[in-house]
């Protein structure tokens, strides 16, 4: 007992060596198998993605509809990372399913690769996480589910900036975001866009965050907080881009093609809804 | 012979909890075996034993995380001193005995956890009192399914 409350209070130095030993030794073959296991998934999944767009792009054709849109969006869902250029690395993403490891996941690039504590992870949805810890060959990230999870954040036209930390639901399938310190005056309408504002150093700007859902909170007189869904599941991703040591301060709004415009939101309409 | 063949039994208990908690992923649809080794090794051991027990495997769990090591480690051990120090009182070798000790003893050792590590559920209380239980109740059945198999392989002393 005393042993455990020694490493609970102990410097973090002890735990995280400690840790790195045991997932080098003990721990080792079951995360192997996690790999080989997600790999297996990724192949499948694969494949059926390719079919579905295979389908999708013999059924645009055969009704003669527009291609321009479908080819940017099979653009988007394929080329993401060929568009980023080199410094963001395409890797695998792996979810430990262990309470301790609730809201982190493992991925498949490290220290030699150029990833840095910090590094941005994102797919071709938006955000997904940060990297917490680097090993040599590989790295263990929070996603945004993770209570300390921040990132600066704005509206797509600039207009509103805010910090987005995540909201914890009664089940994790509710959690949400909620952007918080927007200006009192600020009127951010369900559906529009969130990205990143690039404010730090730490996530590149113009990554999709989410969208708005409603107004979560008003304090009187000082500022309003927003109820974000966010644009990306952590528990649907497979694959994730990296950005890699010289990836900060850059502006990836491009990629995204991030614009003012707002994205419907089916249960909000009217006025904006006000949650308890 | 006996103790050596319950030592096994517990080794493939942590086995497969890691191998399905971390090797296929399965999350917290998989049932807790650590708190099911830790709770039926305390049934035959010694108080430090189960303690030291509940600490290796509280640490190994831990070590899959970001944060320190001690949290599960001290829910695991506290766990197995309970567990222990319910033979005093606590008679019974049945399986309907263990199903409801499995139980009580899972669930105590969630609310354990949630009290060494606070604030990380949105609504902690009524998770203990809703969704634990539940979640407790099914990994009691797959440790008494577990164990009677381990009877049935091992024989009925064992």
């Amino acid at each position: 007992m005393l042993i455990a409350f020694v490493l609970l209070l102990g410097p973090t130095e002890w735990s995280r060596n400690l840790r790195q030993v045991l997932r080098n030794t003990a721990l080792r073959p079951f995360v192997g198998i996690r790999e080989w296991v997600a790999t297996r998934k990724s192949d499948r999944e694969d494949l059926r993605i390719v079919r579905a767009q295979r389908d999708s792009l013999a059924a645009v054709v055969a009704a003669q509809a527009v291609l321009r849109e479908e080819n940017a969006r099979l653009r988007a869902l394929l080329s993401l990372a060929t568009r980023a250029g080199p410094q963001f690395r395409a890797t695998q993403m792996l979810s430990l399913g262990t309470d301790a490891a609730e809201g982190t996941f493992l991925l498949g690039l490290g220290a030699s690769q150029g990833v840095v504590v910090g590094s941005p992870v994102f797919t071709v949805g938006g955000l997904v996480g940060v990297v917490r810890e680097v090993h040599r060959n590989s790295a263990q990230a929070i996603d945004w589910t993770h209570p300390e999870f921040r990132v600066s954040a704005m509206t797509a036209d600039g207009q509103v900036y805010g910090i987005v930390e995540p909201r914890r639901g009664s089940f994790r399938e509710e959690d949400l975001l909620i952007m918080t310190g927007a200006p009192f005056h600020s009127d951010v309408q369900p559906g529009t866009r969130i990205v990143t504002s690039g404010r730090g150093t730490v996530f590149p700007r113009g990554v999709p965050v989410g969208d708005v859902v409603s107004i979560q909170d008003a304090d009187t007189g000082w500022r309003k907080s927003y109820l974000v869904r966010p644009a990306v599941r952590p528990e649907s991703a497979l694959q994730v881009l990296v950005g890699l040591s010289t990836s900060g301060g850059a502006d990836l709004s491009g990629l995204w093609e991030v614009s003012a415009t707002r994205t419907p939101v089916p249960a909000a309409s009217g006025p904006l809804p006000r949650t308890p | 012979m006996r103790a050596y063949a319950f030592g096994l039994f517990l080794f493939t208990l942590v086995l497969l909890h890691f191998l399905l908690h971390v090797g296929l992923g399965l999350g917290d649809s998989a049932p807790d075996l650590l708190a099911v080794a830790v709770l039926l090794a305390a049934r035959r051991t010694t108080l430090p034993a189960s303690a030291l027990l509940g600490v290796v495997l509280g640490v190994l769990d831990d070590a899959l995380g970001i944060g320190p090591l001690g949290p599960r480690s001290i829910a695991l051990a506290i766990t197995g001193v309970l567990g222990t120090w319910s033979r005093g009182f606590v008679e019974g070798d049945g399986l309907l005995f263990f199903l409801a000790y499995l139980f009580v003893g899972i669930w105590a050792s969630d609310i354990l956890l949630s009290v060494v590590t606070p604030g990380t559920a949105a609504s902690p209380l009524l998770s203990l009192v809703t969704l634990t239980p539940l979640v407790s109740c099914w990994t009691a059945l797959w440790g008494v399914a577990l164990l009677a198999l381990f009877r049935r392989v091992a024989g009925p002393d064992a």
